[in-house]
């Protein structure tokens, strides 16, 4: 198990990591989640030992390793750049790690490109400048695993890949995690990534680990407004609940029409009600127990669902709807008409601030 | 305007971009059209003028000679063969001068560059300055000013004087004391480009090569050397090529005793007045030139370095 403890990065008066507790359990797919600059490259770079934590410890299976070198550390890091060494091709590339921890290389190379999708034939003696982005992300991978690390880390490596190429190599990974039972720690600001590989999730910002849980968990039961809105496209209004029973809260609002009782996961000053775009439906009369009367602004067609941009009549806040495409279609709404923006009470999630 | 008139238009317009004169006196070609006459009138221009020069007998020199010999280039060739003779001398002294120039300057500035690019943060840009302010000073006075160092009865003399040392050799006139002078001349020659290739190697890189376990060692041999080579590789054209041609530093610090390629072609056309002849010894080291020239950048995968940082 990889476990981190009050581990704190201070750049001056800026505290880019702020005392944070960790645990990974070995072969779980974690990932630390959070937005631009929200400290979590800073804490991975900490785990791989790139940066020194201005406080904390770090320990793998019991074992201190917060003043291990990163070329002494059972960790390998796939950087965002990728850092391929451009002086050398695809083979030699793979081989340098091998090579650094004295072992054979005979037919390693073959064994790992095949392991991330390469063909060994072509690529191998090709020099890195040859390659594609996805391609170079792979050989990247393949470099990383043939150091042998315990636990593999990687830095956002999908970032600078077109959408389709970074679905596909998300599911590469997933899938790799698995077959090779290794620990991932993953690092990204991309809701859906965290989502379709991880088994755990640690949701950071400002330096602050904020949540940690299953994807799924996070996703339906967020702690505050922050992680409900990052988690995933959502409206959010200003709600008075109030405590009717354990677990549940009755909600009004100026924001909106209908009351209706709520159950809540959190605690606290429960200010805000938050559902999510996809839980929303637009349709000429208030159907449901809750729902807000809006102007429809822009009706954007994605396929087989719909975005409904719309904004409220009586706040004019700006909400939105992804509806179903047939089921729109029989509405008859239209740009400039007025509507209901409505959702079953179920669907409300309760957050603080 | 006609269909008719449209497609002329468009024929006339491909015929134009298809003849490759025409795009030279078009933007954006036609901004180098100055600089391109210049050195044509300049540098190709003299140039050619040397390589008659040195194929004609005496001192009639002409663009059109009546008489063609290969005589300078002869006896240039045969003094150098046998290694006796000023041209023996001229070419062990050059190529001293040259080849330990070249390995003093890449010794000093190695280390320097590599402190320099990645380790120094505070006082970067001020020893930066330091080692680029003589390159706004003359060559004459700052060799001179070594010369003023040196001389007999000069400061250094003065300074080991304070400790009762007097009866040593003269410190002038020697083929080192020449060396000494070209490898401070040139020192930025080398320092620079290795700088600027060491920048170019990305932090990541080095954090990579870290991550994937090598030590000190094997991180500068696998890593750093390669990556900086292209530096050292121009580094050294730099420095090879232009102490070749130092002359200064052989007529000041060597003070005419010692011949050097460049001391002896100054020679050539200036005490002795024999044009043909320095003509043919400066298209020999021109040739030498382009030979290294040539030589060195085909170890250089520009290729490689065009791609740092996408890799």
């Amino acid at each position: 198990m990889l476990q981190a403890t009050n581990l704190r990065k201070e750049y001056g008066s800026l505290v880019a990591v702020d005392d944070v507790d960790l645990e990974i359990e070995t072969g779980e797919f974690a990932t630390i989640v959070g937005p631009s600059g929200s400290g979590k490259s800073t804490l991975l770079h900490m785990l791989a030992g790139h940066l020194e934590p201005t406080g904390g410890r770090i320990t793998l299976d019991g074992t201190d390793i917060t003043d291990t070198k990163p070329q002494e550390r059972p960790t390998s890091l796939v950087f965002q750049s990728w850092a391929l060494f451009p002086h050398m091709t695809v083979r030699e590339n793979i081989e340098f790690p091998i090579r650094t921890t004295g072992r054979s290389v005979d037919g390693q190379v073959e064994e790992l490109l095949e392991q991330v999708q390469l063909d060994p034939e072509i690529q191998a003696d090709k020099n890195v400048s040859e390659l594609s982005g996805g391609q170079r992300q792979r050989v990247a991978l393949a470099r990383s695993l043939a150091y042998d690390p315990d636990i593999l880390l990687l830095d956002e490596p999908l970032a600078s890949l077109d959408y389709v190429l970074q679905k596909q190599l998300q599911r590469e990974l997933a899938d790799l995690n698995v077959e090779l039972d290794m620990t991932f720690v993953y690092v990204t600001h991309s809701l859906e990534a965290a989502l379709v590989m991880s088994d755990k999730l640690f949701v950071i910002d400002e330096g602050d680990l904020i949540q940690t849980g299953p994807p799924e968990e996070i996703y339906r039961e967020p702690n505050n407004k922050f992680i409900a809105e990052f988690m995933g496209d959502a409206n959010v209004f200003g709600a008075d609940a109030v405590e009717s029973e354990p677990g549940t809260a009755t909600v009004t609002s100026d924001e909106f029409d209908g009351t209706a009782t709520v159950s809540t996961h959190v605690e606290g000053d429960l200010a805000y009600l938050v559902v999510r775009h996809d839980d929303c439906v637009v349709e000429p009369e208030l159907h449901r127990p809750l729902g807000a009367e809006v102007h429809v602004d822009n009706i954007l067609v994605r396929g087989n669902t719909v975005l409904v941009e719309c904004s409220s009549v009586s706040t004019d806040d700006d909400y939105v709807a992804e509806v179903d495409y047939d089921r729109f279609e029989t509405t008859d709404i239209d740009v400039g008409d007025t509507a209901f923006l409505q959702w079953e009470a179920e669907k409300s999630i309760l957050v603080p601030e | 305007m006609s269909t008719i008139d449209a497609l002329r238009g468009r024929v006339g317009a491909a015929t134009e971009s298809d003849n490759p004169f025409m795009a030279l006196v078009r933007p954006p070609y036609v901004l180098l059209l100055p600089l391109a006459v210049l050195l044509l009138v300049m540098f190709v221009g003299p140039m050619l003028a040397i390589v008659v020069f040195s194929v004609q007998t005496g001192n009639a020199i002409s663009l059109s000679p009546s008489m063609w010999t290969f005589d300078h280039y002869a006896e240039i060739i045969g003094g150098m063969a046998s290694g006796e003779g000023v041209y023996g001398d001229v070419l062990v002294n050059t190529t001293a001068v040259s080849a330990v120039t070249t390995v003093a300057t890449l010794v000093f500035s190695y280390p320097a560059a590599y402190a320099l690019a990645r380790k120094i943060e505070r006082y970067k840009t001020v020893f930066l300055l330091v080692l680029i302010i003589p390159l706004f000073t003359s060559v004459n006075i700052r060799v001179f000013g070594w010369a003023l160092f040196l001389v007999k009865n000069g400061v250094l003399d003065s300074v080991v004087g304070l400790f009762g040392v007097s009866n040593y050799p003269t410190m002038m006139y020697q083929r080192w004391t020449i060396i000494l002078g070209t490898t401070y001349v040139y020192m930025p020659f080398m320092l620079f480009p290795i700088y600027l290739s060491m920048l170019s190697i990305e932090d990541e890189t080095l954090a990579a090569a870290r991550d994937l376990g090598a030590n000190r060692w094997t991180l500068f041999r696998r890593i750093i050397l390669p990556l900086s080579k292209p530096g050292v590789i121009i580094g050294s054209l730099f420095v090879f090529i232009l102490s070749l041609g130092a002359d200064v530093e052989a007529q000041i610090l060597g003070g005419g005793s010692i011949f050097t390629m460049a001391s002896n072609i100054n020679y050539s056309f200036g005490y002795s007045q024999n044009w043909p002849l320095g003509s043919a010894q400066a298209v020999g080291l021109l040739i030498i030139t382009v030979i290294c020239g040539v030589i060195i950048l085909r170890t250089i995968n520009l290729k490689e370095i065009a791609s740092r940082g996408d890799a």
